[in-house]
């Protein structure tokens, strides 16, 4: 008896204390008037010595690059604004996230830097504030008409803004120049050629007429000519279905170069289409070529699960192509300035970007495009102060502004057209010499904004890894895609309110 | 008959003596693989995967290492790549030493009351409490994070050491061992007139040491080997804040290509070294310990 | 003479209550921290938990913005994908525990058979394989991956296999026992050695004067006598691996077929980590039928324990150990 009381009272203490706790964030307060915000005589907002934290999804070298672009704002802006920066990786920032705007409001970051096609997501979890507001009130510059499209719809909500995209990027290619232009081939420039030269290099493989070199262990020297192996097939563009650089972004661009949409207007995915199939198609036949495919030869090796599978073949000189992320391009030079260094070193390599590299009919408009993401600055919704909210708006148009060519040079390409176009962009050496092969920002495509990202992200990357795999590579591309595309929207229906 | 008896036991010595070899560097074939895996360039494993050790004196390095190593001081420009490990070392030992040592004592204070103080219901709850193992931990990871806040320990080191005082497991080992502690003992201590904290302590914690130091050692190992709670706890707290195990889990997923190897693997090395170190003092321990109660983690 | 009777009873009556405050008071002392730490650390959550399970929340906050609903748990017997997943989760994870458990019970009850008739150098085989399982997954799990990668690892290479170990279904749900296997049974393992080392070594001699088999020994003498050690590790290998989640996130990730892979609490983990708050009900509710299916087996198991007929032999251990 006693017992039962007990348990009914704490029972009841429990709940009225989640019940009070559930009113924490979320709230739909009107934006309006101007906050703690005071003006000079000229009309300024006054910052003094205003601090920001941001949250940023980048790592590694990227990362420093950043933080020395933040240091020159911070330099610039001494006294009035300070942006201090934590990094974490793409894996752990969201739940981070999550748990600290639960729990640790205070210590939470004021402006994200993260992928922009997660905005949507973000901002109906409650996350995210409008930046026009600010933007109107900082009079710093946000001239929408600048943007890449794509880009500047990712992060578009209704007609508001939700953050300022910074940049885009996707994989590259990086090519063996010294290899092609020794067999006597051409440097591809679409899906057709690309598939005519691997063709060519695995046909003069089988009658023992390639020549390759680089690092190997069969004694010869790095720079030394010889043939290659004729014992296996030569594969001249290793891709795999756990490579990241394919589920990422091959896979999409792909897609999208043969017509695929990933997201319908209706917020939900759209990538089960004949179309989308169509692109995954020319994936599949990469690795497992069939009488009616472009290529002749399997382009690939069957590399399963591996991932950075181009890595030690393109090394080796056992393949021409290979994929990598655009920010690891200086150390590929690096790597090639010594490997090759008695013969050209890096000269022997060059970078291209995935336009037209998986469109089965060129003539079309969107043959031209490449899948990215792009990063963008976010203002997290429970920043009450709009003096702070106005710098983050200074700050944010600094960022797109003059990232500039130390950011495009780690692949980063700038969201704003009139920074590509600009001579200080155009002038620096790096950009004739690479960061011009990556294309400028209007080819480049992101996911369109939808709440469900996350869903329609993941379950496509289930059907892309299916689709090229070779458990499933007897099934019809359309019919993978119209199984996981099911699930996908048997899990959004459960989270529509 | 005695002969062949004995002929029978060293044939089967010998066979049992094979096979136990043949498993043994099964076992450790792979550890050693890592450990030395952990020195070798990463161009080496493309170039050898069949070489065992790094395949030649120019393949050998230690580039992993002094990276890891050499990033222990802030730098304010390169704070993505701040890897204080001394201070994960030190964050570790407090974790896993400190909250061994007080559930320990909560437990066996616990333990005692089970077997020593006969009490109401006494077997009902111990079996109760039994029982509440088979629940999944899942189902409480989440509110146990709100729990921790409400607490004001989140984000704090103390945060990854309380929950492990309500483990059910070392209320239940140290019970085990304590009842195998002879009755009359524990009753010629009382008729003595000795209290019970004293009989606690004088009479029961020297007998039942060894159960202590084995349920001591589990928890430790735990504690030192965990990451997932870690991650929701002091994932975002400032890194001097991380324990060893995290920080390493951390830089092994900045390791995305496969160029990063040496690197991923000298950081598995780094966080198995300390453990390693633990268990070889403590190991005829830990299993003499374990034999004797037939209870494990 | 009434009076004396009172007083009698009155001065007993106030020695009880003097007693039993007195050890209301040891009692409590003594068992006062774990219980106030069970109930706040365990407890709390876990009552947390079943709230959880049923309650709806919305986007904006992992509390709940409703309590008492009973819809998580009426999603999860609907034909919907997300009860689909998860009851094919739990199967998988039952087939799972099917195969696994008994590796994890019969390798190292024949290892510690092997390491009983001490032959030489078995302290350190004994220690050598105890030794995995002491060591963080993530390492152990990291270690694995690069040695069996397809391309580039070291077993394919020295055999000279093609196989894609990650890649497969079936192959990667061998790599997993096998890593299951590698760092897990070490407590079992010890836990045999212990209980070989307490047989009454007088059975032995009895049943060779018999002349008993080999296998007749094991059955009839070796196997009653560790009995309680055999159903200790059973009960925690089983409730353990129903758990399995770590081992499967580690080496599968990269697997196409991953929904061929998830155990159910992957998909739990899936709800929860990085998600949309509004699946923390269906967590919770699914982490809740989980724990239900678990005890329901372990009581199973718990009966089958008692119920079967105590040997001879064991009796007569049995008694050998009161007596020590």
């Amino acid at each position: 008896m006693k017992l039962k009381k007990i348990l009914a009272v704490s029972l009841i203490g429990l709940c009225s204390l989640a019940a009070t706790s559930c009113n924490q964030g979320g709230g739909d307060d009107q934006l309006s008037g101007d906050g703690d915000i005071t003006y000079d005589k000229n009309g300024e907002v006054v910052y003094d010595n205003v601090k920001l934290k941001m949250w940023s999804v980048t790592t590694g070298d990227d990362a420093g690059t950043q933080d020395q672009i933040v240091n020159t704002f911070n330099e610039m802006y001494k006294g009035l604004i300070n942006v201090e920066v934590e990094h974490y990786s793409r894996y752990d920032l969201e739940t981070l996230l999550q748990n600290t705007i639960q729990f640790d409001t205070q210590n939470a970051p004021d402006v994200l830097f993260n992928h922009g096609s997660r905005t949507s997501e973000y901002n109906a979890r409650g996350w995210l504030n409008e930046v026009d507001f600010f933007f109107e009130k900082s009079k710093a510059a946000f001239d929408k008409a600048d943007f890449a499209p794509s880009l500047l719809e990712s992060v578009t909500i209704g007609d508001k803004a939700y953050g300022v995209p910074i940049d885009c990027h996707s994989a590259m290619m990086c090519v063996r120049k010294d290899i092609l232009e020794k067999n006597n081939l051409k440097i591809p420039q679409n899906y057709q050629e690309l598939v005519e030269v691997c063709d060519q290099a695995a046909t003069l493989a089988k009658n023992n007429n390639l020549w390759i070199r680089g690092e190997n262990s069969d004694g010869f020297g790095a720079i030394e000519w010889h043939k290659a192996s004729t014992a296996t097939n030569y594969t001249a563009f290793p891709i795999s279905f756990g490579d990241m650089w394919v589920h990422e972004f091959v896979s999409y661009t792909a897609a999208t170069q043969n017509g695929g949409k990933i997201v319908a207007n209706d917020e939900k995915p759209a990538w089960n289409s004949e179309e989308t199939a169509k692109g995954l198609g020319v994936l599949r036949d990469w690795i497992f070529p069939t009488s009616t495919s472009a290529n002749k030869n399997p382009m690939s090796k069957d590399y399963g699960s591996s991932y950075d599978v181009g890595d030690a073949p393109f090394n080796k000189g056992e393949c021409i192509f290979k994929l990598q992320g655009p920010w690891a391009w200086q150390k590929e030079v690096q790597t090639f300035d010594s490997l090759l260094a008695k013969d050209g070193g890096s000269n022997n390599i060059t970078t291209m970007n995935l336009g037209r590299m998986f469109a089965l009919d060129q003539s079309k408009d969107y043959a031209s495009k490449i899948k990215g993401e792009g990063h963008a600055i976010t203002l997290l919704k429970h920043v009450k102060s709009y003096t702070k909210c106005c710098a983050a708006t200074v700050f944010m148009d600094y960022m797109a502004n003059y990232s500039g060519i130390e950011w495009a040079k780690r692949g980063h390409i700038p969201a704003l057209k009139s920074v590509t176009l600009s001579d200080e962009y155009k002038s620096d050496p790096a950009y004739e010499k690479y960061v011009k092969n990556w294309g400028s920002p209007e080819d480049y495509v992101v996911v369109p904004p939808t709440k469900y990202y996350s869903y329609v992200d993941s379950y496509f990357k289930g059907a892309v890894q299916k689709a090229i795999s070779a458990a499933h590579k007897d099934k019809n591309i359309k019919d993978i895609l119209d199984k996981e595309y099911k699930d996908c929207l048997d899990y959004i229906e459960l989270y529509s309110e | 008959m005695q002969r062949s008896l004995k002929r029978g036991k060293k044939v089967s010595k010998v066979v049992a003596f094979v096979i136990l070899l043949l498993v043994s560097v099964i076992f450790l074939l792979p550890l050693l693989w890592g450990l030395f895996g952990s020195f070798r360039s990463h161009d080496d494993f493309y170039l050898h995967p069949e070489s065992f050790f790094p395949s030649n004196i120019s393949a050998f390095t230690f580039d992993g290492y002094a990276e890891l190593f050499s990033k222990t001081e802030y730098v304010s420009s390169e704070a993505n790549e701040y890897y204080p490990i001394w201070n994960w070392l030190f964050n570790s030992v407090i974790v896993a030493f400190g909250g061994t040592v007080i559930y320990l004592i909560i437990a066996s204070l616990a333990a005692y009351a089970f077997v020593f103080l006969d009490f109401k219901y006494a077997n009902k709850i111990f079996y109760f409490l039994i029982c509440t193992m088979t629940i999944p931990g899942i189902i409480s990871t989440t509110p146990q994070l709100i729990n921790m806040n409400l607490l004001g320990v989140y984000k704090t080191l103390l945060g990854l050491i309380i929950p492990s005082f309500g483990g059910v497991y070392g209320v239940f080992l140290i019970k085990q061992f304590f009842t195998g502690i002879p009755k009359d003992l524990i009753e010629n201590a009382r008729i003595d007139g000795a209290s019970n904290l004293k009989i606690f302590l004088k009479v029961v914690l020297p007998l039942g040491k060894s159960a202590i130091f084995v349920e001591g050692l589990f928890g430790f190992m735990g504690a030192w080997n965990d990451v997932q709670w870690a991650q929701l706890i002091i994932g975002n707290a400032p890194r001097t804040t991380w324990t060893l195990a995290y920080g390493l889990k951390v830089i092994s997923d900045q390791c995305e290509s496969y160029e990063a190897i040496t690197l991923s693997l000298a950081s598995a090395i780094i966080a198995m070294i300390p453990i390693f170190i633990v268990y070889l003092v403590a190991q005829s321990k830990i299993i003499e310990g374990v034999a004797n109660t037939g209870i494990k983690r | 003479m009434e009076k004396l009777v009172n007083l009698k009873e009155f001065a007993r009556k106030k020695e009880k209550r003097k007693s039993t405050f007195l050890k209301f008071l040891n009692v409590g002392s003594f068992l006062g921290p774990y219980t106030i730490s069970f109930l706040m650390f365990f407890v709390f959550p876990l009552v947390l938990g079943i709230i959880m399970s049923f309650s709806k929340f919305k986007s904006t906050s992992i509390m709940p913005s409703q309590i008492g609903t009973i819809d998580n748990y009426a999603v999860l017997f609907k034909d919907s994908a997300i009860a689909r997943d998860f009851w094919k989760s739990v199967w998988t994870t039952f087939k799972f525990c099917l195969c696994v458990v008994p590796l994890s019970i019969l390798i190292p009850l024949g290892l510690a058979l092997l390491v009983n008739t001490k032959p030489p150098l078995y302290k350190f085989f004994r220690a050598a394989i105890y030794l995995p399982g002491i060591f963080p997954l993530t390492s152990t799990g990291l270690i694995l991956m690069r040695l069996f990668d397809s391309h580039y690892g070291f077993v394919n290479s020295i055999f000279n296999l093609t196989t894609d170990w990650f890649g497969d279904v079936a192959s990667c749900w061998f790599i997993i026992g096998l890593f299951c296997v590698w760092c897990g049974i070490g407590g079992n393992f010890i836990i045999f050695c212990a209980g070989l080392e307490n047989v009454d070594k007088s059975l032995y001699e009895a049943s060779d004067v018999d002349g008993c088999g080999k296998f007749r020994k094991f059955l009839h003498v070796t196997l009653p006598a560790i009995k309680p050690q055999l159903f200790l590790n059973l009960f925690t290998t089983f409730i353990g691996y129903m758990n399995v989640y770590g081992q499967i996130y580690m080496l599968a990730s990269n697997n196409p077929d991953l929904g061929e892979m998830k155990s159910a609490v992957y998909r739990i983990q899936d709800l929860l980590v990085g998600s949309n708050p509004m699946s923390f009900g269906y967590a919770a509710a699914m982490g809740i039928c989980l724990g239900v299916l678990i005890i329901f087996v372990s009581i199973i198991q718990l009966i089958l324990n008692k119920e079967r007929k105590v040997s001879k032999h064991a009796k007569k251990f049995e008694a050998w150990k009161e007596s020590k």
